[in-house]
């Protein structure tokens, strides 16, 4: 009395994948990501500037080496510490640009006396990339407080 | 069985009828010309194509028109670009979000266009631009209201 059991019908479960659409829409992703990709990368160099409003009395005073750059290149620094008296020093151009090598030794000896500011003062024609190179020598050298003085 | 695109197109293939190579004498050999391709390795490729691209996006939109009169300096210690209010210095002349402004204008172009969400000013210009007109647009940004500046700048040395 059981119930005769015919042959089972094994479901096929082997499915053709047609890649063909999957190949078409990945290429068109990719020619869509290849028109709006970015190769450069632009980045940033930060500096921050006192308004009007800031008075003499809220920002604490600390060592702080001012730069002066000259309408031919010459680099002159002069450390204020917190007490007692500047110092100067001037750094030769070299070959028509500033000496950043030693601009780079004389910062380094700055931060090593707790110089931890500094403001930059370019002259008309000093080329942008001039002050630039010089923002990222001091940067490089650990003085993050960056001032920019406009003529 | 169903059959695969492929083998359609390989039965109404021009191929085919040129595959026969006859040759005087001795038995006929057939060059098959048909070969099958493998898209499996080619979407492995593009996968990996677009997975690079899409990281490479990053979420970041850069909103800085890019110029062939302009190259911009080269830094070392830089950090990502942020937002704000683009100042774009171009063979002399002022660009404020794109429109040209008289230098007489600049601080009341940069005070109008200025986002109250944002208080960055981000100065684009060539590298070999004087520093006079750098000058002008920091001296500009701060009637404005401006306190944080940004220089666009590429990385390297």
């Amino acid at each position: 009395m059981g119930m005769a059991q015919g042959p089972q019908n094994k479901k096929n479960l082997n499915v053709e994948l047609n890649l063909l659409p999957v190949f078409d829409i990945l290429s068109v992703c990719i020619c869509f990501l290849l028109m709006t990709v970015v190769w450069i990368e632009i980045r940033q160099m930060e500096t921050k500037q006192a308004i009007g409003s800031q008075s003499a009395a809220e920002t604490d005073k600390q060592a702080s080496i001012w730069m002066t750059i000259d309408e031919g290149n010459n680099l002159t620094l002069v450390t204020k510490p917190v007490s007692g008296a500047e110092t100067k020093q001037t750094v030769p151009v070299k070959n028509g640009v500033i000496d950043f090598d030693k601009a780079k030794n004389v910062l380094t000896a700055a931060f090593a006396n707790n110089v931890r500011q500094t403001h930059i003062l370019p002259a008309k024609n000093t080329k942008y990339d001039q002050v630039i190179r010089l923002m990222d020598v001091a940067k490089q050298v650990g003085i993050q407080n960056i001032g920019l003085s406009p003529i | 069985m169903k059959a695969s695109v492929l083998k359609n197109l390989h039965q109404a293939s021009p191929l085919q009828s040129m595959k026969r190579v006859q040759a005087g004498g001795g038995p006929k050999k057939e060059k098959s010309l048909f070969f099958s391709l493998n898209l499996t390795t080619l979407i492995d490729a593009f996968c990996i194509l677009v997975i690079f691209l899409l990281s490479n996006m990053n979420g970041r939109v850069q909103n800085l028109k890019d110029s062939q009169h302009l190259v911009l300096p080269a830094a070392v210690k830089t950090e990502a670009l942020d937002q704000g209010l683009v100042v774009r210095i171009e063979q002399n002349s002022f660009f404020v979000d794109d429109k040209k402004i008289e230098q007489a204008d600049l601080a009341k172009a940069i005070l109008v266009a200025k986002k109250t969400d944002n208080n960055s000013l981000i100065i684009q210009a060539d590298r070999k631009s004087d520093y006079e007109n750098i000058g002008m647009v920091l001296r500009a940004g701060g009637q404005a209201g401006y306190e944080k500046y940004v220089f666009a700048v590429l990385p390297g040395t």
